[in-house]
């Protein structure tokens, strides 16, 4: 069993000590799988863990790299990816029960690009019942349970990536996969102390995964500092045609984050949230100064358009789930769900006339120009993750987290890419983060920004004890 | 979630349905079950005895007061179009819980509409003429589905 503080380095040094055979991959997957199975459980962090898979798969990276056939910076590297990602031969789930023994006979295209860069399989992550869709209240809306905080297990992670956090946070693997449609992987890496890239629109393909949303849902990486997220995208982006929200192939590849020529111009959010928790805010500001200080940043203040943008994109999402999940609902299983929302979210949304949605369909061609301007005079917006630590893991979220997010509607209704990297802690030992965001195909840019603050600070490589 | 709620974690609530095109009528038996009738004036006690109950209505009822009597019309119907179709599986809380989340969605949606657009301003998902070439192969009647089931 390899150390804890092996477990715990980035896929970027994981990476070198593989290729220069310092560390064996099989080592390396069996002390993750031992991992999974002692503190997995505790944090109701995986749904299904695939053993034989991953040792398969660490014993063939194993024997090419010392054969010299090395793939590149994911060979031999363990992961773990969200429940909604189809694994020929294993459940797929979607974290309802609903689909509890649902199996698929292909691969994501997803899994399929992380299996030809010779990652290795841990196991699907564990995730909130169809990553929200049908809507949710408790942190508990999973077929598998609520997500625990590996800083603090009376604590959630956040959803609906929640498992991809709680692994990755626990060091239960060495990155992991989770999706966004509206906040999945902004929120449980900021709730979770984690960096978590949420690509531009169409940069990943979606072909193979549950769909929620055609045109919100988005596939990223969660890993442990801003570097790794720009290794997996690299690998993980690119055009399908199997997904007809894809890009074409020479803007969907992302070649990665060069180092900075010039100044990043950043624009720090001044109206995004109404409050900021104090024990938040101290955090935040501390790394605004951060920023301010980099020789390589530049910082004005920024203030979002006023407008509908969070209720166009609330009702983007309403409909098209209501599409997505239309034989669900119809058939009335959505009572087999766990939360009380989620059993009749679903009836509320099919209630939402074509007019309005071809209005939020409007306003958000609207909004794309107006945050494009934006664009002309900063290269990234920033501003804190989350206005509150984690919220307790049984606590009512209508009660928790009931704040405005501007700029998590405009966003995602604008496929902006965005990351959220650790910036601190607040009460409990819970931790706080500040996330980027940058117009769209400028993934490299929030890469670079997160990567600049995390050359100055060292929150990312700070690690919860588990036993 | 204009709340934090309705993008990621309630996508329903703050969304809010529009008129419904049903003929039903409120406070008229669909299905052998009571419609909600009038929200504003529906006694709590019809819903429920619990304290669950009466807490949903009162918010119901606050939600519903701030409302133009078109947008309560129209909450009424959407109410009404979901209980004539899906009645006989709720029971009464989860019918209450769906009269205060669709009066609380109201306002919101009411804001959206009264975003100022120009008629030619677009959706953002405007249909484009398909020839094979231009789609990189994928041709949109033969894209398959995320997955096949087994």
């Amino acid at each position: 069993m390899l150390s804890e503080d092996i477990l715990f380095l980035s896929v970027t040094e994981l990476a070198k000590r593989i290729r220069a055979r310092q560390i064996s991959s099989v080592e390396l997957t069996e002390s993750y799988l031992d991992r999974s199975r002692s503190i997995g459980p505790k944090l109701n962090a995986y749904a299904t863990l695939t053993p034989d898979l991953a040792l398969k798969q660490a014993r063939a990276a194993e024997k090419e790299i010392a054969a010299g056939k090395y793939r590149g910076p994911l060979h031999g590297i363990p992961y773990a990816a969200k429940d909604l990602l189809a694994v020929k031969g294993y459940p797929t789930g979607w974290g309802a029960r609903p689909y509890s023994d649902q199996r698929f006979d292909n691969d994501a295209t997803m899994i399929k690009k992380l299996e030809a860069a010779g990652a290795v399989l841990l196991g699907k992550a564990a995730m909130i019942e169809l990553a929200g869709g049908m809507g949710y209240r408790y942190a508990s809306a999973s077929a598998t349970g609520a997500a625990r905080n590996p800083w603090n297990t009376d604590y959630w992670t956040c959803g609906s990536s929640s498992g991809s956090a709680a692994i990755t946070g626990a060091g239960l693997a060495a990155f992991a996969i989770g999706t966004e449609t509206w906040g999945s992987i902004i929120c449980p890496s900021g709730f979770s102390g984690l960096s978590g890239l949420r690509p531009t629109y169409g940069r990943v393909s979606r072909s193979g995964a549950m769909a929620l949303s055609y045109t919100m849902d988005k596939i990223g990486p969660i890993t442990r500092s801003a570097d790794d997220c720009d290794l997996v995208l690299k690998v993980i982006s690119g055009h399908d045609a199997e997904d007809l929200g894809s890009l074409p192939e020479a803007s969907a590849k992302y070649t990665g984050a060069g180092e900075m020529k010039g100044k990043l111009r950043v624009g720090w959010l001044v109206n995004q949230w109404k409050e900021i928790k104090p024990d938040v805010n101290g955090p935040v500001m501390a790394a605004r100064q951060v920023l301010e200080k980099s020789p390589s940043i530049t910082l004005s203040n920024v203030s979002l358009p006023e407008g509908p943008w969070e209720t166009a994109a609330g009702l983007v999402v309403s409909v098209e789930g209501a599409t997505a999940f239309r034989d669900l609902i119809h058939s009335g299983r959505v009572a087999e769900l766990s939360d009380p929302l989620g059993k009749i979210g679903g009836y509320m949304n099919e209630e939402i006339s074509a007019s309005d949605f071809i209005l939020a369909q409007r306003i958000r061609a609207v909004l794309q120009v107006k945050m494009d301007e934006i664009f002309n005079h900063v290269d990234v917006l920033a501003t804190a993750s989350l206005p509150v630590t984690a919220s307790k893991i049984d606590a009512n979220l209508d009660d928790e987290l009931t704040f405005a997010d501007p700029i998590g509607g405009i966003g995602n209704i604008c496929g902006l890419p965005a990351i959220s990297v650790p910036c601190g802690f607040g009460q409990h030992g819970l931790p706080v983060g500040i996330q980027f965001i940058a117009r769209p195909l400028d993934d490299s840019k929030v890469v670079q920004a997160a990567r600049i603050f995390q050359r100055q600070t060292d929150w990312h490589r700070k690690h919860p004890k588990l036993s | 979630m204009p709340k934090f709620l309705l993008g990621r974690r309630q996508f329903a609530l703050g969304v809010a349905a529009a008129a419904t095109s049903t003929l039903a009528l409120p406070g008229k038996a669909v299905l052998g079950k009571t419609l909600p009738g009038d929200l504003l004036s529906q006694p709590a006690a019809s819903v429920d005895q619990s304290t669950d109950a009466q807490s949903l209505d009162k918010k119901t009822r606050a939600a519903m007061a701030k409302l133009s009597p078109s947008a309560q019309a129209e909450v009424e119907m959407k109410v009404a179009s979901i209980f004539r179709k899906y009645g006989d599986r709720l029971s009464d809380e989860q019918k209450a819980d769906i009269r205060r989340i669709m009066a609380e969605s109201q306002e919101g949606l009411e804001k959206m509409r009264a975003f100022k657009l120009e008629n030619g301003d677009q959706p953002a998902d405007a249909f484009r003429a398909y020839r094979i070439e231009e789609h990189s192969g994928a041709k949109p009647a033969q894209a398959k589905p995320r997955s096949e089931k087994k």
